[in-house]
Parts: structure tokens; C-alpha cells; sequence
């Protein structure tokens, strides 16, 4: 099952991505290797140092509309876009400056614009060549053509580095961060064993346990640790649940045969724990409380009410399904 | 009520951490030395999930950066439009499976573009209250037992998300519309 999602995810990701990146490029969605006309706002560039020139610049939504397929400017609210653009200048005249070019966009540039800007890797620049700058004869104003980098592959660029690369670092991050976190619980809960704590629990719960776990002796240490992760959950410790989660699977998986597989009291485990039941959604009413809302904890009643009856609905499905997933014994 | 429910959610950590303790101390346990030994475990368990969570999290890096996103939620949303869920709300029912930072980011969004106290605001923050980000907790459970084969489990854990999705449209609607 998980090769299929995993493959699934894998395989849908890059034919969008490919699809999305041939589609641009075939429409000439950035209309690469063509001059932005920027107008200098004041008509003058400023050296701020030798061959370095810098200048606020503005374009019309009517230059852009010409020069973009319509459909990219309508979210455009004003009719004109500013901007600053950055030169450093190769070779000048008095007429005309060649150099590189940074333009600074504005919060309200058109999203093609932050488009380009992210495909370079920006948040709100767009580099490139700025090759001219004509003086308009009749009415005396100033152009910077800009000609951004070619933008090409943006969106497999973007699977490559933002999808593979960094989220292989968030998950070692993640890991490696919980190693404190793990390390105490697992130890308070290693206590609470030799008290004979979790074994009280076990006890305490048990119609419900044996119930849920046919599998499992009811007597067994997996019982009391699966109960403790349940109940750091139900109150909203999110950060014990985990290590007392994994302290439960480490329990359960000395009952399996078939090590590598699933039993069906792990799996009724994983879906008990993913059902998310839990007594207050603190992360979301703090969100609430933040943007304003006046009754930031009315969402508790509808949020228990609805993960509880999933939570039901999965237990009856779960055991209801586990009859067509035999377990294989490994000989692989 | 709900102040009581806050207060006891803030005391639960020290009081359990207390509770356990001072039993262990009564029964005659050497806490400290039990609690070492326990701890022990904390590195190597942590370190055993690393190559599940990077499969795992790569696989849904790479979905979400490609915008598959977008065409599957257009692609539903006949479908989820006929059952009630506003098309703004549901990348959310998808990708709370997925992501917890990004579907936290897509909540905010969504609360302050149409209001916390709107009716998409509300629907956003029960779907995301309700909410467990299946995948990872697959990933890690099973990682750190180095369970391949999941079964039926992700099936449930599915089920159980298409279940509470629908059960906070119907909700919501019923308590806040």
C-alpha cells in the first residue's frame, strides 16, 4: 500500500510538474529573451557610486498588457507598477548604458513578475540585461529595457530543490529534534513502569483494550504504553504523545511475527492515533485569538463531536477491512 | 468550563511528571537510574526514523511544489461542491494529510482573508482541530519499528480524515450558519 502512494506521489509530482513547464514554455509564458520597457520615473539615473546607477522605474498595465498575455495581469489592481531598478554598468555613453540589472519589485507587481523572481531563486528581484536607454523623441522620456534571465523548467527546478532537497533536510531536522523530547519521556515513562503505573492503566481500561486489541495479552506492557500515548493526545500534549507512541509500536512490534509487517494491532494503533482525538485544539484557538475572532474557543464542540465520530467510524472500518490484507510471511 | 479545560491542560505535564515520581519514589524505585536507562532509547529511536521520514517527506515535497495540488482540487471539486465544502476549504481537507506547518499556513490564510468568525474561517479551524497529518504518523510510527508493509492502514487512516471532513462541513453549518 505505502509503495503505491509513495510511487503515486512521486510519479504525479514530476508528470505536473514536466506537463505545467512544457505548457509555459510553449506559450512563451515569460517571453524570454525580450525587453521590458521601463520608464524612468523622474527621467534621470542616479550614480550612486562609479557604474553603479539606480533609479525608480514604472510601467503601464497597457506597456505590460502588450508585452504578457492578458490573462496574467488580471488580479493587476493599479494601472501602473513601480519599481527601482539597480544597474551596473559594462560600457556608457552619454545616451546609453549597458550593464546587469536588478529590478526591486514593488508588493503589487504582477504575479508573473514574482514568478520570474522565484524561478531565480528570489523573493522580489528580477536580474537580467539592461540594454538600452532611449530617449523618446517627442516627449523626452526615459526607458531602461530589461531583458530577464531566461526563465526555463521553473516548476521541475522547484520539485528538485524546494520538494527533494530541503524537505530531506526538514526531516532530519524533524528527527533529530526529538531526540530530547524522546529521551524524556521515555525515561518518566520508564519510571512510571518500574512504579508499576502504566500496568494500573492497563488494568484500569481494560474491557475497552481487549476490546480493541484481541491480539494483544491483556497484561501486556504494549497496553498500558498505547494507553499512555492516547492519553497525552486526548489532553493535548502533542509532544509526549509521539515518544510514548513509538514506545507503544516498540511494544506491539515484540509481538509480531512477521517482523517488517504491519500487525492488526499496529494498524488499529496508527488509525486510533490519526483519528486526532483531542479535548482542546490549543494551536488553533491561539490562531483564532490572533486574527481577531471574538468567540475563538466555540470551534471545541464541533471539533470533538467531529473527530469523534471519525474516530468510531475508523475503528469499525479498520477491523472491518483487516480480513483483506493477509499478512504474507516474509520470504523476501 | 473552558477556562477549566485550559488550566488543566496547562497543569497535566507537571502534575503527571509529579504524580509519577513521587509514586515511583513510595514503591522504592531508583528514579533517577530508571529514568537514564529509559532515556537511553530516546537517540537510537529517534535516529531509526530518519530514513522513513525522509522517504516520506520527500514524496510529499516533490507533490506540493509540483501544484499537483491545484489540479486535483479542481479536479474534485464537482464532487466536493455537491457534499458542501466551499472549493476554498478543501486544499485544506487534502493537504492537513500531508503537511502540519502547511496546512497550519493554509488555516491562517484562509481565516484572515474571509474572516476567523466566517463561516470558511470556522470550517477551516474545526478541519484543522480535527486534523492528524496521517502520512508523517505513519512514517514515523512504523519507521521506528521498521514496518514496511503498513496493510490496512493507511486505507483507515484515510477513511477516518474523509470522515471528520464531512462530519465538520456538517457541523459547522448546522451550529454557525
Amino acid at each position: 500500500m505505502l509503495n503505491w502512494i509513495w510511487l503515486g506521489l512521486i510519479v504525479i509530482a514530476i508528470a505536473v510538474a514536466t506537463g505545467r513547464d512544457i505548457s509555459e514554455l510553449s506559450q512563451d509564458r515569460f517571453r524570454n529573451g525580450k525587453g521590458i520597457p521601463l520608464q524612468l520615473t523622474a527621467d534621470i539615473l542616479k550614480e550612486t557610486s562609479p557604474d553603479h546607477f539606480t533609479a525608480s522605474v514604472f510601467i503601464t498595465k497597457r506597456n505590460l498588457s502588450g508585452f504578457y498575455s492578458p490573462d496574467e495581469l488580471k488580479e493587476l489592481k493599479r494601472d501602473t507598477v513601480f519599481g527601482t531598478i539597480d544597474i551596473i554598468a559594462h560600457s556608457k555613453s552619454a545616451t546609453k548604458i549597458l550593464g546587469t540589472a536588478s529590478l526591486n519589485l514593488s508588493s503589487d507587481a504582477p504575479i508573473i513578475w514574482k514568478d520570474i523572481a522565484n524561478a531565480q531563486g528570489e523573493e522580489k528581484k528580477i536580474t537580467g540585461e539592461v540594454i538600452d536607454m532611449i530617449q523618446e523623441p517627442l516627449s523626452g522620456s526615459r526607458f531602461a529595457i530589461l531583458i530577464p534571465e531566461q526563465v526555463k523548467f521553473r516548476i521541475l527546478a522547484k520539485v528538485a530543490n524546494d520538494g527533494l532537497f530541503k524537505t530531506a533536510e526538514t526531516a532530519v531536522t524533524i528527527a533529530l529534534g526529538l531526540i530530547g523530547i524522546m529521551a524524556l519521556w521515555l525515561g518518566i515513562m520508564k519510571i512510571a513502569e518500574a512504579a508499576g503505573l502504566i500496568t494500573l492503566l492497563a488494568k484500569m481500561a481494560k474491557p475497552l483494550m481487549v476490546r480493541l486489541f484481541p491480539d494483544v495479552p491483556p497484561e501486556h506492557p504494549a497496553m498500558g504504553a498505547m494507553l499512555s500515548n492516547m492519553a497525552a493526545n486526548f489532553l493535548g500534549l502533542s509532544n509526549a504523545a509521539t515518544p510514548l507512541g513509538l514506545k507503544a509500536m516498540e511494544e506491539l512490534n515484540k509481538l509480531n511475527p512477521n517482523a517488517g509487517t504491519a500487525t492488526n494491532a499496529m494498524c488499529m494503533f496508527l488509525t486510533i492515533n490519526t483519528s486526532a482525538i483531542t479535548l482542546i485544539p490549543a494551536t488553533v484557538i491561539a490562531i483564532r485569538l490572533s486574527l481577531g475572532s471574538k468567540t475563538p474557543s466555540d470551534i471545541i464542540i464541533p471539533t470533538f463531536i467531529a473527530t469523534l465520530v471519525a474516530l468510531t467510524c475508523a475503528v469499525i472500518f479498520n477491523r472491518f477491512i483487516q480480513r483483506f490484507f493477509p499478512i504474507k510471511p516474509a520470504n523476501d | 468550563m473552558i477556562e477549566l479545560l485550559k488550566i488543566l491542560s496547562t497543569l497535566a505535564v507537571p502534575l503527571v511528571i509529579l504524580l509519577i515520581v513521587t509514586v515511583g519514589a513510595f514503591k522504592k524505585v531508583k528514579v533517577y537510574e530508571e529514568f537514564v536507562e529509559g532515556a537511553k532509547e530516546g537517540f537510537t529511536t529517534a535516529v531509526r526514523i530518519i530514513p522513513y521520514l525522509v522517504a516520506m517527506l520527500c514524496a510529499i515535497g516533490m507533490f506540493r511544489a509540483s501544484g499537483a495540488m491545484d489540479i486535483l482540487t479542481s479536479a474534485l471539486s464537482p464532487f466536493t461542491n455537491a457534499i458542501g465544502i466551499p472549493s476554498e476549504v478543501f486544499p485544506l481537507a487534502v493537504i492537513r494529510n500531508l503537511s502540519g506547518s502547511g496546512s497550519l499556513g493554509l488555516m491562517t490564510d484562509l481565516a484572515k482573508t474571509y474572516g476567523a468568525d466566517s463561516f470558511i474561517g470556522r470550517l477551516s479551524a474545526v478541519m484543522m482541530g480535527s486534523h492528524e497529518t496521517t502520512f508523517y504518523v505513519l512514517a514515523v510510527y512504523f519507521g521506528s519499528v521498521g514496518v514496511k508493509k503498513a496493510r490496512h492502514a493507511p486505507l483507515s487512516g484515510i477513511f477516518a480524515d474523509i470522515i471528520s471532513v464531512i462530519i465538520s462541513v456538517i457541523l459547522v453549518r448546522a451550529m454557525f450558519l
